[in-house]
This record gives structure tokens, sequence and C-alpha cells, in this order.
């Protein structure tokens, strides 16, 4: 019994076989999206932002511990 | 509740089914009901994303846990930015490209049906049991309030939430998810504005933080690399990442949302637009917690703050026991309030604050104490306790704010549970019809009877988690307590879809096994170990990807050759 859905697989079933074209092609009709370039930079900035997110809140962690 | 806030309370519940009988109509057929016609912008999946995982345990649990322990559950979310820069990468595109219906799909393709159908069958046990403690948090709101038992109060929201998703189908819950997220915006700025309001005038900004630093509630990354530690920056970016991806990654309340896009570049601002933004809203929540602990400085809080259990307790014999209790706190509860008006003014004269902090310390242990003792006599006397930290936050509501705001409040905690419970409703139907009714039962099932189906199984299962939600509340703390049941599958879904994207060679058997001795490792560990719940994801992971790979070579030698993908 097969799913009436279920279409042909890739022949090698790997995410990675397309992805970095896709990547490409997704990256807007402008080739831009919103103030980043490329997806690329939008992830590098994601990845910026939560090392930045940490730092904060071990300040945070430190600045505010008055227990003495 | 005062006409005002039952005004206030009514608005949000005609608004919300009206939006959702409005958008049922653009609803055509199976795709309509459970993709939307895969039609739908990035900003409404990006709000509903957010509003699927923030649900009312969100801020009854998480504020009631800043509450006793400060600022530490941040550590989980941390990750969660970068769990979205993976799933852009490597998930959404050979989900969105594939045109599937449920993750579960991919697995078909990539592996075999008995691996589709278990990975189904884990979430449907998974997220079934979650939904129900998903529907039981804003019960214990409801039932304090009202005075109602909380089983009814639970059939009213399930009762409720199960129309508007049976008629409505995804088009209406992502829309109404939209309203309900910014809803939970107001409410978390409107709390924490009432909460400094109802501070002592002489108290300020500068003079919460201070407080709360004394007992290091802000206290938000724990370096400790002791793994038995729930809540460090190890076990929060490591199994909070894990978790988190297998979350957003492979459940399909997550994975149907993103389903829904227009394009491929819809589905990844959506996740990014989560990359930014949940972090923060998770910071402000915590916050709530930790301004609540400074707030019941200057005012004194109940004992116990789930008012029904106080009540039954004081109609029984230990009455004179609790109440001595309550005599008790009373008294130190006033001169740690003293200490604390004390301790600011030395600090705003210079003074050395260290004999106050002593003392402040000296009653917080006593009062634990004191809540200790009365827990035990609730247990004696109840045969049971609920955990009290999830009161604290709707004890506070119906207390202290004011008209129009109560209703409000109440209003932000039923959207945050109806916005979770509604997506999880149509992944349960989704899953149950998509990957075993269509797939076994009916494939040449007209779409016409698999909508009719499929309304029927979003019935189905909205009555099962009616039915976890009236036997789940003696767990403990709520969020902790979805998380615990996650973990339990989570790693091993996630160790599957990435033996899947991530090893060529993997096939069918070494999957399947693989997935089996994966959840069998996490048992083990989680009964034989005091390691953090988070890192039972780590350990379904690693334990999948070595039994499927080693698997997956093993049996294609048996059949004298490499193995390649199942079609």
């Amino acid at each position: 019994m097969t799913d009436p859905e279920i279409e042909p697989t890739p022949e090698d079933g790997s995410a990675e076989a397309d992805d970095d074209a896709e990547a490409d092609s997704d990256s807007g009709d402008d080739g831009r999206i919103g103030i980043f370039p490329t997806w690329r930079s939008l992830y590098v900035s994601v990845v910026v932002y939560t090392v930045a997110l940490i730092l904060i809140l071990y300040a945070f962690t430190v600045l505010l511990d008055f227990s003495g | 509740m005062g006409a005002i806030d039952w005004g206030v309370f009514t608005v949000y519940f005609a608004g919300v089914l009206g939006l959702a009988l409005y958008q049922a109509r653009k609803n055509v057929g199976v795709e309509g009901y459970f993709l939307a016609n895969r039609r739908l912008p990035w900003g409404a999946i990006g709000l509903s994303v957010m509003a699927t995982q923030a649900s009312a345990i969100t801020f009854i649990g998480t504020t009631g846990q800043a509450f006793d322990s400060g600022m530490e559950f941040i550590q989980v979310y941390l990750p969660q930015p970068l769990v979205m820069v993976m799933l852009c990468v490597v998930f959404v595109p050979f989900f969105y490209k594939a045109k599937l219906f449920t993750a579960y799909e991919y697995l078909e393709r990539r592996f075999d049906a008995k691996t589709r159908s278990l990975t189904s069958f884990i979430f449907l046990i998974s997220r079934g049991l979650a939904a129900g403690i998903v529907l039981y948090a804003p019960s214990i709101v409801l039932s304090v309030i009202m005075g109602w038992d909380e089983r009814v109060t639970i059939l009213i929201m399930g009762l409720i939430t199960i129309g508007y998703t049976m008629v409505g189908g995804i088009t209406a819950v992502i829309w109404t998810d939209v309203i309900q997220m910014l809803m939970m915006f107001v409410g978390i700025a409107v709390a924490i504005f009432v909460l400094f309001g109802t501070l002592p005038p002489e108290v300020g900004v500068g003079d919460v933080v201070y407080l709360g630093g004394i007992q290091e509630m802000w206290r938000s990354i724990d370096l400790s690399w002791d793994p038995t530690n729930t809540y460090s920056i190890w076990s929060g970016m490591i199994g909070g990442f894990f978790l988190a991806l297998a979350y957003f990654g492979t459940d399909q309340s997550q994975v149907q949302r993103y389903l829904t896009a227009k394009s491929l570049k819809a589905s990844r601002l959506s996740l990014i637009f989560n990359a930014f933004v949940k972090v923060p809203m998770q910071f402000f929540i915590l916050s709530i917690g930790v301004l609540l602990f400074v707030f019941y400085h200057f005012e004194r809080p109940p004992l116990i703050f789930n008012s029904a259990e106080v009540a039954q307790v004081e109609a029984s014999a230990r009455a004179p026991e609790y109440q001595a209790l309550e005599l008790e706190q009373g008294v130190v509860h006033e001169a740690r309030r003293q200490a604390a008006l004390a301790m600011l003014d030395a600090r705003d004269r210079g003074a050395d604050p260290t004999a106050l902090r002593t003392e402040i310390g000296r009653h917080d242990e006593r009062l634990r104490e004191l809540r200790n003792d009365a827990r035990e006599i609730i247990t004696d006397v109840r045969g049971a306790t609920s955990n009290d930290v999830n009161y604290v936050f709707p004890s506070y509501i119906i207390e202290y704010v004011p008209v129009g705001v109560l209703g409000l409040m109440i209003a932000v905690i039923f959207a945050a549970a109806m916005s979770s419970l509604d997506s999880e409703l149509t992944a349960l139907s989704s899953a149950t019809v998509i990957d075993f009714y269509r797939r076994w039962v009916r494939p040449d099932g007209t779409d016409a009877h698999l909508l009719m189906v499929s309304r029927l199984a979003t019935l189905f299962w909205g009555a099962v988690t009616v039915v976890v939600a009236l036997f789940v509340g003696q767990l403990g703390s709520l969020i902790e307590a979805v998380n615990q049941v996650g973990s339990l599958f989570y790693g091993s879904l996630l160790g599957v879809f990435l033996l899947a994207f991530m090893v060529k060679r993997a096939n069918g058997t070494g999957a399947f096994w693989g997935l089996i001795g994966g959840m069998v490792s996490v048992a083990v560990v989680s009964r034989t170990t005091d390691i953090s719940y988070l890192y039972y994801n780590v350990v379904g992971v690693v334990a999948v990807l070595v039994i499927g790979t080693g698997l997956s070579y093993l049996s294609a030698e048996s059949q004298g050759g490499p193995t390649e993908a199942s079609g």
C-alpha cells in the first residue's frame, strides 16, 4: 500500500544535496533579506546576537549580585 | 472580577471566535485545513510559532519559577537563536521543498514506512500528554478566581478551543495566534508596569534591583560544570540546544506552522523573527517573577498561594497548626519588611548594610521553612500538594491589579493557553490523518472525506487532552513537567532526522532500531543518573546516531552491498 501523495525520493536522500543552491536562489527577489545582503550575513548576525546576549546576561549576573 | 473585567474578557473571547469563524471560510480541502494552502506571510507564521511555544504555562509556571529561584531558567532559551539558524540551513529547505503535510512523511521518503509510523506515533503520545498539561495550567487561574473546581474550568477551556479549531483549521489557528501573541506582548508590559505601580512609593527601580540582587535573583548565567545542576549555561546551551532543535525541527506542532508559508524565504524569516525576539521576551516574563519576589517584601504574601488548598486545611483538624504558622509568618514578614526598608536607607546613606543583609537572609530562610511546614500539613490533609509556585502570579493579579487590567490579564493567560492548545490539536490531527488514516486505512479517500475525518480527529485529540488535563494536577512545576515529557522522546526523534540528513548510507533498519535504542538509552539514563533532564536530549541524539549508523552499515553488508536511500 502506498501513499498517493508520496513522490519519488531524491536519489541521495540527503538534505545537503541542494541546500546551498536553494539558499542562494532564495536570497530574495531582489537578492537581499531586509538590511542583510545575503542569508549568510543574516545567520552570522544571529550568532553574534546570541553571543552578545550571553555576555550581557553574564554581566547582569555579576553586576547585580549584592549578596555580599 | 467586576463588570469591566468581564467585559474585557468577553470582548477577547468574542474577537477570537469571530476571527476563527471568519478565517474558517478560507479553508479549501485537506491542504487548506492543515496547511492553509501554503499561502501565509512570514510575520503571521513567526508570531504563531512564538505563540505556540509560549503557553499559559509560560506566564504561570515561569513567573512562579523566577519568584522561587530567580532568572536562571533563561539559560534554557539562550541557544534558540542558534537553533533557528540551523533549522533555516538544514531542516526547512528539505521540508518545504518536499511539499510535506507532516515532518514524519519525510522519513518514509528517506527510510521506510515503519520509521515514519513509529516517529509519528511517538509524537502523538508525547504531544497528547503535553497538550493536557497546557490545558491544565489556565484552569488553575480560573479555579482560583471563580472558586470553581478545576475540572469544570478544564472542560470549559477545552470545549471552546476544540470547537473553533475543529471548524477553522490551521488558517483560523494561525491568525488567532497572531492576535493572542500580540495580547501577550501587551500583557507582559502591563504586568511589569502594574507591579512597579503597586510597590510602596519610596521604593524605586534601583531599590527593586538591589533587593533582588541580595538573594541573587538576577543570576542569569551559572557557569557550574555539575551535570546534576538542572539549569547552568552548559545544560542550557547543550541540552537546551538539542531540546529546542527537536521541538522546532521535528515536532509537528511547530513544523506545520512553517509549512504553511507562501515561500521558502517566508518560512525562514518566520524562524529568524523568533531568533531575535524569543530570548528578550522570556527575560521580561522571568523578570515579572523577580519583581513579585521583591513586591512581597513589602506586602504580606499568603503563606500558601493556592487558596483552594488553604480552605481545605482550614476545614480540617490541623487548622490550628496552620494558623499558628500563619501568625509566625506575619511576624517574620514584618521583620523582613522593616529590615529591607532599613537596608535601603543605609545604602542611601552610604552606611554598611552587611548586618541588615544578613538579617534579611535569616528572615528569608525562616519564611521558606514556614512554607515547607505549611506544605507538609497540606500534604497530610489532602494526601498530595500542588506546586505552589504556579499560583504566585494568579494570586497577585487577583489581589492587586486594578479593575479592567484583571480582565485583560486573565484574557492574556487564556490567549497563551489557547494559542498553544489549538496548534497542538491541529498538529495531532494532521499526524493522525496523514500519517495513519490516509497512509494505512484510506489512501484513496476523497478530499471531502479526509476533511471530515480531520475534523473528527481534532475532536478526538481534544477529548484526550481534556482527560489528561483532569489527571495532571499532581505533577511538579508545570513548565518543567512539559519539558521533561518532551525530553524523554525529543532527543531520539531528533536523532532520526539528523541520521536522515547527515548519514547518507543510513537505511530504514538503522533508523527504526536506532530510534528504539535511543529511547531505551534515555529511559536508562533518566532512571540511573541524576543528570539534568536537559541532557536527555543529547543522550537520545547520540544513541540514535551511533546505533542507527552502525546497524545501517551492518545490514547493508549482510545484504552484500552499500545501502542506498529507500524510495
